[in-house]
């Protein structure tokens, strides 16, 4: 696999069994993400964007097929490895309830580089710089309960680039949110893709979200019908 | 990393306080009922043992195998007993040793008659075992070489005797002949036990080994008292062994006194069946909380894995919470729990109001239950209860760290 490739994935299926009925969530993708990528996937509900984007992300296992995730053949590894995979090169995004509710916004977004053995201070450092960026100072102390929506989520793109992964995953990361905080986030992500060259696929439902895209990929029924 | 995890524990602990503080006071509650049981339970067997064994009994008795049942006047130790009596004192785990011989006869005074037992002991090696010297309503147990007699309460109602009469003795002595004599009476003892105090005479030692005929060495038993009731059974195994004659049995008062070692296991029971459903209770309790507070959670931990914790480390975390609330039960619990233990052991429940004297299987029983402090058992209960409730935490935790996180994300679990 080429050094420039975030994401490669071959073939990869993922069947859900509920009572006799078996529904291919993901059915038969293979598609590639270069370094550097601002990725969207659309499709309506149900198509299989977040089964898709756990697969990715190593937090569910394929029935099918291969993934590597910056050269790591993921669907190759044991359950410890996928974490530690998942700790050093993937960061994550989700639609909500992103924080750890009894920590600071500040103790949130170092919890990775905790997790990485990171010192105090170079965790503090690294931190604050990012909270400067993104519009966070002053709110390190807060806890997650007293945050807004946009907030919460800007401390969850601090947690995840914090550690500067191979990889941002983001699932409808502005669903929940109003269309300006929406858009003040992606300028956000997209300001964090163009100047640090960090990777992003997020899913989305939202025409204007897929707009700000640099490619967009559209899923029906586990499969991609749309890619450029 | 290990300390974070200790601050999300213990913060996660204090995210539903309602529900930490009723669970950590049924926690609470139940290491005090634990330690309040195990005082009064530890009171209780000691007061029980030390009644049982006191008044007459002493914790060990020396006899010459046959002896008992029967009690025979013929089987005396074979050996010289006084001088094993004194030999027996100098052993580090022997306080008192006190011979005796003992015969059945005939109590007169004027026209009246009674069956009793006559027992000839040594006032003052008897002392230092048995508690009977100090049961005297008037006077005293006969001196060394005094021609006296002590009797019981009822026993002197019914003779009409009061100290300074006089009584005559009638036994079978060991040559054969009758033995007979007159005494004066020295005291009137009153032990609250029906069966000393209506059919029990004392005489000295030696008075009533001239009445019986026997030498100054032959005593059918000694009793002694060692250094803690509970360890009888180790002493009377060490004498005998030491002693090494086939025929003479050490036994400790379990043996002596079946229905009192009853009583005493008994009470053991009932403890463990209140530890068993005081534990049974925390750790339901426990359960439940940390239940509920890993499946509200779910999602956390979700995005926790996802984020690259290892899901073991969910393990740890609600452990971490569990411990947390075992410390702070334990807290509340030395706090709460300390006074009551405290009167318990000081001043007791007093039944006195209710009952006057129990006797119980030849026991008489102090109308105030008293406890005692238990510190081993109480830490052994508590930590026990703080395992409980780790393993109660274990099993949620467990669940949550065998899901994939996908599946945690989404609130579900495997
Ligand atoms: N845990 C599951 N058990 C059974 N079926 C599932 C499960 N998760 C997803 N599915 C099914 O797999 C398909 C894809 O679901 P997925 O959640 O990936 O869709 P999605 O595109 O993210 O939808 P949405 O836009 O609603 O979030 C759907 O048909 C869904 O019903
Ligand atoms: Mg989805």
């Amino acid at each position: 696999m080429p050094d420039e490739l975030a994401v490669r994935t071959e073939s990869i299926r993922k069947i859900y069994q509920s009572g006799d009925q078996s529904v291919a969530a993901v059915d038969g993708i293979s598609f590639e993400v270069h370094k550097g990528e601002f990725s969207a996937i659309a499709g309506p509900s149900g198509s299989g964007k977040t089964t898709l984007l756990n697969l990715i992300g190593a937090l569910d296992e394929v029935d099918e097929g291969r993934i590597w995730v910056d050269g790591t053949e993921i669907t190759a590894l044991g359950r410890g490895e996928r974490a530690d995979l998942r700790k050093h090169k993937i960061g994550f995004i989700f639609q909500s309830y992103n924080l750890i509710e009894v920590l600071s916004a500040l103790e949130n977004a170092e919890f990775i580089l905790l997790l990485q053995g990171v010192d105090p201070a170079e965790r503090q450092r690294r931190v604050r710089a990012i909270f400067e960026r993104i519009g966070l100072d002053g709110l390190e102390d807060r806890r997650p309960h007293q945050l807004s929506g946009g907030q919460q989520q800007r401390v969850a793109i601090a947690r995840a680039i914090a550690t500067q992964p191979a990889l941002i995953l983001a699932d409808e990361p502005t669903a929940n949110l109003d269309s300006a905080t929406g858009a003040a986030l992606l300028d956000v992500m997209e300001e964090l893709n163009r100047d640090l060259g960090t990777t992003f696929i997020f899913s989305t439902h939202d025409p204007r979200v897929m707009e700000r895209a640099t490619r967009l990929i559209r899923l029906v029924d586990g499969r991609i019908v749309e890619d450029h | 990393m290990d300390s974070v995890l200790l601050r999300i524990g213990w913060r996660n602990l204090w995210r539903n306080p309602r529900r930490t503080a009723i669970t950590a006071l049924a926690i609470a509650v139940g290491m005090i009922m634990l330690a309040f049981v195990l005082s009064l339970m530890a009171g209780m067997k000691r007061d029980l043992i030390n009644q049982g064994t006191q008044l007459m009994l002493g914790q060990v008795q020396i006899h010459k195998r046959d002896y008992r049942p029967d009690r025979s006047i013929f089987d005396t130790v074979p050996l010289d007993g006084r001088a094993l009596a004194d030999q027996l004192l100098d052993r580090d785990d022997i306080f008192g040793a006190a011979p005796r011989v003992s015969a059945f006869g005939l109590v007169s005074s004027g026209d009246k008659s009674l069956g009793a037992e006559i027992v000839g002991m040594d006032r003052d090696a008897e002392s230092q075992v048995t508690t009977l010297g100090r049961k005297l309503e008037a006077g005293d147990l006969p001196g060394r070489g005094e021609r006296t007699i002590a009797v019981g309460r009822s026993l002197a109602n019914t003779l009409g005797v009061s100290p300074g009469s006089e009584l005559i003795l009638l036994t079978q002595a060991a040559d054969g002949s009758l033995g007979n004599d007159l005494y004066t009476v020295s005291g009137i003892f009153r032990t609250g036990l029906e069966m000393v105090d209506g059919g029990m005479v004392v005489l000295d030692l030696g008075v009533a080994q001239e009445l019986l005929a026997l030498e100054a060495g032959r005593i059918h038993e000694i009793a002694l008292r060692s250094t803690s009731p509970a360890r009888a059974m180790e002493v009377a195994a060490a004498i005998e062994q030491s002693l090494g004659v086939e025929d003479i049995s050490v036994a400790p008062w379990q043996e002596l006194a079946p229905q009192l070692a009853g009583w005493v296991a008994m009470s053991d029971s009932w403890m463990w069946i209140m530890y068993l459903i005081v534990f049974v209770l925390a750790a339901i309790s426990v359960l439940n909380t940390m239940l509920m507070a890993v499946f509200e959670r779910l999602r956390e931990f979700g995005v926790m894995a996802a984020v690259g914790m290892q899901p073991r480390t969910i393990i740890t975390m609600v452990l971490a919470e569990v411990i947390s609330l075992a410390l702070v039960s334990l807290l509340v619990a030395t706090i709460l729990g300390a006074p009551l233990v405290h009167w318990i052991t000081n001043s007791g429940i007093d039944l006195s109001a209710t009952t006057d004297g129990i006797s119980m299987s030849g026991t008489v029983v102090d109308p105030v239950i008293r406890g005692a402090w238990a510190p081993a058992e109480f830490a052994v209960a508590a930590g026990l209860l703080v395992v409980c409730a780790a393993l109660a935490g274990l099993y949620p935790a467990t669940r949550a760290a065998r899901t994939d996180p996908a599946r945690l994300t989404r609130g579900e679990i495997r």
